[in-house]
């Protein structure tokens, strides 16, 4: 059996390495698995064929993550033509201070009883990050994917203060939506 | 990574706190439902397009014959790095899909819900179309011009000329400056080459293929329960007219969307039947992507002629000491 050239194996771990969380991305985004896949496949592809000129182990998700925003973010304009940027609460304090850090998913998630909890808690989450615009969504996913602000403004086209203020709204929103939840679970 | 670039100039305690946690949360959330989506389709697809690319570019370095599985590997694919050729994974599904589509219009098991007329008309093309006898087609692609940047030629129009033998067929196409063969043969598998050094057969066993990698091969290898399954079920059929006068009888079938339903690569068909052969005379596909109108192929019939089957086999069309990829796939990642 012949032996896999390195770069292919590296390539190929890079793919399996990032397909999970740019799909699921995608698919946050657009709430389409059809066509979440279609638009990750392409991006893919469009890497892909230039594997040659970029080191897509090395810096590839990145890029992956920016054609797959995009994308969406294109597929959700032409399916929606009027998508505010700044589509936010109209309070954006949210209260965001009731909420503490004392670590809420542990305290859900530790104990057999508070798992059915912690599940509505997910679906509460799921619920309200789909009532942000996708711009706000966008931001928000990619700094829970491990990239930073800066680097979101980047991929998503948008300067840094933007970016600062989608997220800001955005958080906001999601404070909002899960404090009655939180309210009265976490105590 | 810091959050300092995320936060408001001048938070509060609390509301930096308070920020924290929902990034948190949103970090979890975003990752606990990355492990939940099944990936088995797509990564299959973004190797699959590697593989068919790899083999369509004649100066790929890295080849292999017979290919085996590699053991503890999460696919029997391989990557294999090749020369850009972005245009295949473009371009080639209209082509490739209205092949598919083609064939299924001529065996296809049966086309549910119909109208019954339209149904009994294809399955009298079917019958006849089941018969060894071989029938050539002009195929023609028009891209839309609205979604076709006309500096990339490589997504430009193409003509094929289409050879069909029962659920066999073979056909030379030109995309641009790429002649292309594709092919099913005899024992059911489906050929590519682009060149006499070098061709790919998959295998025609699609039991275990995720479902849009089920989806390529059934177009392309005809197997049409499976299409019918798969492509076709969010589409009905009806008799739009007969004519007769000076020229043949002609019967005209709709191919349309069911309300409500959509489809990735295909929005409508109309077929044209001989009335009196019970052969298809043309066909026409309207194709869509990513919810964009992409542009029609259309068949025309030429002739009917007998043609050697070697010709349906891909060793006939390559060099005797050409390299043959061959390929199956099993589901990955479960």
């Amino acid at each position: 059996m012949p032996e896999r050239p390195r770069a292919d194996e590296e390539l190929n771990d890079w793919i399996v390495s990032t397909v999970q969380q740019a799909l699921a991305f995608a698919l946050s985004l657009l709430r389409n698995r059809v066509e979440a896949e279609d638009i990750v496949h392409d991006c893919y592809g469009r890497l892909l064929a230039r594997a040659d000129k970029y080191d897509l182990p090395r810096d590839g998700s990145k890029l992956l993550f920016k054609a797959i925003s995009n994308a969406c973010i294109n597929a959700t304009q032409r399916r929606a033509p009027t998508v505010s940027l700044d589509a936010t609460t109209n309070s954006p304090d949210g209260d965001a201070t009731d909420l503490t850090t004392t670590a809420l998913a542990d305290k859900l998630g530790s104990q057999p009883e508070q798992q059915a909890m912690h599940r509505e808690l997910e679906a509460a989450l799921e619920s309200a990050l789909g009532e942000l615009s996708t711009m706000q969504r966008a931001v928000i996913e990619l700094r829970g994917l491990g990239f930073s602000l800066v680097d979101a403004a980047q991929m998503l086209e948008i300067s840094d203060a933007n970016a600062r203020t989608l997220l800001h709204r955005g958080r906001a929103r999601l404070a909002q939506r899960l404090r009655p939840f939180l309210e009265e679970n976490v105590k | 990574m810091s959050d300092a670039d995320a936060r408001d100039p001048n938070p509060s305690d609390s509301q930096s706190s308070g920020d924290d946690l929902i990034d948190r949360m949103v970090a979890e959330h975003v990752q606990r439902r990355a492990r939940q989506v099944d990936i088995t389709s797509l990564l299959a697809r973004v190797r699959l397009s590697q593989q068919v690319e790899s083999v369509l570019t004649p100066s790929v370095s890295q080849t292999t014959t017979g290919q085996e599985p590699i053991p503890g590997s999460p696919s029997e694919l391989v990557l294999v790095q090749r020369k850009p050729r972005q245009w295949i994974a473009t371009l080639s599904w209209p082509l490739l899909t209205a092949l598919g589509l083609f064939f299924a219009f001529f065996v296809g098991h049966y086309w549910g819900p119909l109208t019954s007329n339209a149904a009994a008309a294809l399955r009298d093309l079917q019958a006849v179309h089941l018969s060894d006898i071989d029938r050539c087609y002009r195929v023609q692609y028009a891209p839309d011009p609205r979604f076709w940047d006309e500096s990339n030629r490589l997504e430009g129009p193409s003509n094929s000329i289409l050879w069909t033998r029962g659920d066999r067929f073979w056909s030379d196409c030109t995309l641009a400056d790429l002649r292309l063969k594709i092919g099913r043969a005899q024992d059911g598998t489906l050929w590519i080459t682009s060149s006499p050094e070098k061709g790919i057969q998959f295998s025609s066993d699609a039991a275990s293929l995720p479902r849009e990698v089920s989806l390529l091969c059934a177009v392309n290898a005809m197997t049409v329960p499976r299409l019918v399954d798969e492509v076709l079920a969010d589409f009905e059929l009806r008799i739009d007219r007969s004519r007769s006068g000076s020229q043949q009888s002609r019967t005209v079938v709709w191919v349309t969307l069911k309300p409500g339903h959509s489809h990735p690569l295909i929005e409508s068909a109309l077929l044209e039947i001989d009335s009196d052969t019970g052969a298809l005379m043309g066909l026409v596909l309207s194709m869509v992507r990513d919810g964009q109108p992409r542009g029609t192929v259309t068949y025309t019939f030429l002739e009917a002629a007998e043609q050697d089957d070697a010709l349906y086999e891909l060793r006939t069309h390559l060099n005797a000491d050409a390299t043959i990829e061959k390929h199956s796939f099993q589901k990955v990642l479960e």
